[in-house]
């Protein structure tokens, strides 16, 4: 039944198209997520995830890539990362007119044809991208990365794209070549997996949401921590990780909602690096009412206050 | 037969839940169903319905304590009705040969309506469902009958474990929520943008592109793009806002109005008073900050301001005090020939304000009271922007 997305154990290494290099981090998703992600992808919808910052969300669409296209993912793999000026169109493509006036002044002194050449304006966005590599069979992954940053507006803008799954390009498809033309054209064969994160710092039109599924991505328990801090330290004391892991799941329970930012798996790992630098011994990490490193886990000054208070 | 006690699950879903929910959200349960997910365990069907329906974790939480409720009342009442079923069945064959299919039909439709209509049937309704009837369209009338009664069932139970959890407290002379207002951050916030006087200031990275046409056909040749200068919305708007006492209640609406205030319109001030207009207003909500009411007046006079009034009136008590009458007679004697124009966005319904100190109020000013689907809102940006 969950086909899709098995744990990612050790941290992995892929390459762009480009040739850059990339690592994977270890993921291990729960099984509710599990389970979200294949309905997901067998009703074609989007999947809406919100949760704690650092709890995860992000890195799902890259594990889901990697689990369906190993060492090819990234060339399946499309990221939008969204921030508070970005607009729909965006997404779809941008339009480069400076150049093209540009150009077509030199055309008029060199008596070429340049400017003539429209799709060489054209920039075409993470949506556009993967809806044109989404081949039959082969779904591309789309991220839309914490669209509640955008404008208010902004979600209810992709609607039509979201669901039709099909694009157009204004400029080419009005010109005369009907090479252009089709180009113009973007339909995606295979619904691409689409993933959204949001942190809430927005409420989405309701229109949006009922287009998507929504999961709530949980603060993993204790036995997943060990999990995902042994996968990212390899070699690394089995005493002080268990030690570390105690220490900050009770820091977590104290902070609980009256933190400004309660502590979340990002920071633990972040904790531990330090720990792990700067080879903290075991009696410290255990130490009652202090904390080593602190300044990887308290993140804002009333935070540290409450801590030392206790 | 499980199609409707899903439909039924539905039904109420978006009743209690998320009432834009459409037919097309049932139907993609119905496909997630039959690509297999949500059958077998409870569990897997509560996955599967909140992932697609819920929108929002804390409605997520209730909607697995109703599920749990549903599906433990549906299987009693399926149950009942098996057993009340048997005795009859025979009766109904008999029945049935005397019939023709379209009487039966016709019998049976009718009453469908009374049964899910009726709040307290008694045990002789249901037999009379059984009797007229029989095959599966039976058992569908009676299962929808049984699922009518038991959603008010289920309905107090729920009530009553909200309590029980400590949710609120009983010791608290009142409680404030926030989960029930008329309308939402999002429409106000919607509704706030129409308020708009731009003002150009500063540059952007966007393109004028008429000016900078214009630049070409000038010069004869594109040298560089011309860019426009940013609009700033320069809506002047000052809230007053009725603090404390019997605003108590209000609180977290007027809250909400101003905190999208002042997200949405940067010229947004905002002065606290009680009751009343005095000497002083107050930036503060806890009574610092003070400002004369004078100074605050001339303020106003420098540049066409939009004024917004967040009070009861004297509305919520329902009392009339001629010294408050008074003092905002002399404060609005002031105030209009200084302002642009002045609403009054009273959080008591109308029929409240009969007998009041917001009765005479109405009268000196355009007064709207705060109604339902954040249409009030709608009004409020229409006067002010008059």
């Amino acid at each position: 039944m969950l086909r899709y997305i098995n744990d990612i154990k050790v941290k992995t290494d892929v390459k762009r198209p480009d040739g850059t290099p990339l690592s994977i981090a270890p993921y291990f998703p729960s099984t509710p997520l599990r389970k979200a992600v294949n309905m997901a992808i067998a009703l074609k919808r989007p999947l809406l995830l919100k949760g704690e910052p650092g709890c995860g969300k992000t890195r799902l669409a890259l594990a889901v890539a990697y689990d369906l296209y190993g060492n090819d993912c990234m060339n399946h793999y499309f990221e939008w990362n969204i921030k508070s000026a970005t607009k729909a169109s965006d997404g779809i493509y941008t339009f480069d007119h400076i150049r093209r006036l540009r150009d077509s002044q030199f055309d008029k002194v060199n008596n070429t044809r340049d400017s003539d050449n429209l799709p060489n304006y054209i920039e075409k966005g993470a949506l556009a991208q993967a809806f044109e590599k989404s081949k039959i069979g082969k779904p591309a992954i789309l991220l839309i990365d914490e669209i509640d940053k955008a404008d208010i507006d902004f979600p209810n803008d992709l609607l039509l794209e979201l669901d039709q799954k099909r694009l157009e390009i204004p400029e080419l498809l009005k010109s005369k070549n009907p090479e252009w033309r089709k180009q113009g054209n973007i339909t995606a064969e295979e619904s691409p997996i689409i993933f959204i994160t949001s942190n809430d710092e927005k409420e989405l039109p309701q229109a949006f949401l009922r287009r998507c599924l929504f999961h709530y991505v949980d603060f993993p328990d204790t036995p997943d921590l060990e999990k995902i801090v042994k996968a990212n330290f390899t070699d690394f004391d089995e005493k002080i990780r268990l030690a570390a892991i105690k220490k900050f799941e009770l820091l977590r329970g104290k902070m609980g909602t009256n933190a400004e930012k309660n502590v979340s798996t990002s920071e633990l790992l972040d904790w531990i690096s330090l720990i792990k630098h700067f080879e903290t011994p075991l009696e410290n990490i255990e130490k009652d009412g202090v904390i080593e490193h602190f300044q990887a886990l308290l993140k804002s000054r009333n935070d540290v206050i409450n801590f030392n208070k206790k | 037969m499980n199609n409707l006690l899903l439909y039924n699950l539905f039904e109420q879903t978006r009743d209690r839940y998320n009432r834009h929910l459409g037919l097309s959200d049932y139907m993609l349960l119905l496909d997630a169903m039959q690509q297999g997910f949500g059958v077998g365990k409870k569990e897997d069907l509560e996955d599967l319905c909140s992932m697609l329906w819920l929108k929002s974790k804390p409605q997520q939480e209730q909607f697995k304590v109703f599920l749990t409720a549903y599906l433990k009342e549906e299987s009693e009442q399926l149950f009942k009705t098996t057993t009340t079923q048997k005795p009859t069945e025979t009766l109904n064959n008999q029945d049935d040969t005397q019939q023709n299919p379209d009487v039966k039909e016709q019998t049976q439709t009718p009453q469908t309506p009374n049964q899910t209509q009726a709040n307290t049937p008694s045990v002789s309704d249901t037999k009379e469902t059984v009797k007229t009837g029989t095959g599966d369209g039976n058992d569908m009338v009676t299962v929808q009958w049984n699922i009518g009664k038991m959603v008010q069932n289920v309905g107090t139970t729920l009530n009553t474990e909200g309590v029980g959890k400590g949710t609120w407290k009983p010791s608290n002379r009142y409680i404030l929520s926030e989960a029930y207002h008329p309308f939402t951050e999002r429409q106000l916030r919607q509704q706030w943008r129409r308020l708009r006087k731009k003002q150009k200031v500063g540059h952007t990275p966007d393109i004028d592109i008429e000016a900078t046409i214009k630049n070409i056909a000038t010069k004869g040749f594109f040298d560089a793009p011309i860019h426009t200068r940013r609009a700033v919305n320069d809506f002047r708007l000052v809230v007053l806002v009725d603090w404390k006492g019997s605003m108590l209640a209000f609180h977290s609406l007027s809250d909400l109005i101003v905190r999208t205030l002042r997200a949405e319109l940067p010229k947004t001030e905002v002065w606290y008073f009680r009751n009343q207009p005095q000497d002083y207003f107050y930036g503060q909500a806890d009574w610092t900050k003070a400002i004369t009411t004078d100074k605050l007046l001339n303020q106003l006079a420098q540049s066409p301001t939009h004024i917004l009034i967040i009070s009861d009136g004297g509305a919520a008590r329902g009392s009339f005090v001629t010294e408050r009458l008074q003092a905002w007679w002399r404060f609005f004697n002031k105030l209009k020939p200084m302002a642009a124009n002045i609403l009054w966005l009273n959080p008591m319904p109308k029929e409240r304000w009969a007998g009041s100190t917001a009765a005479y109020l109405e009268k000196m000013v355009a007064m709207r009271a705060v109604s339902d689907e954040g249409r009030v809102i709608k009004d409020v940006v229409k006067v002010l922007k008059m």
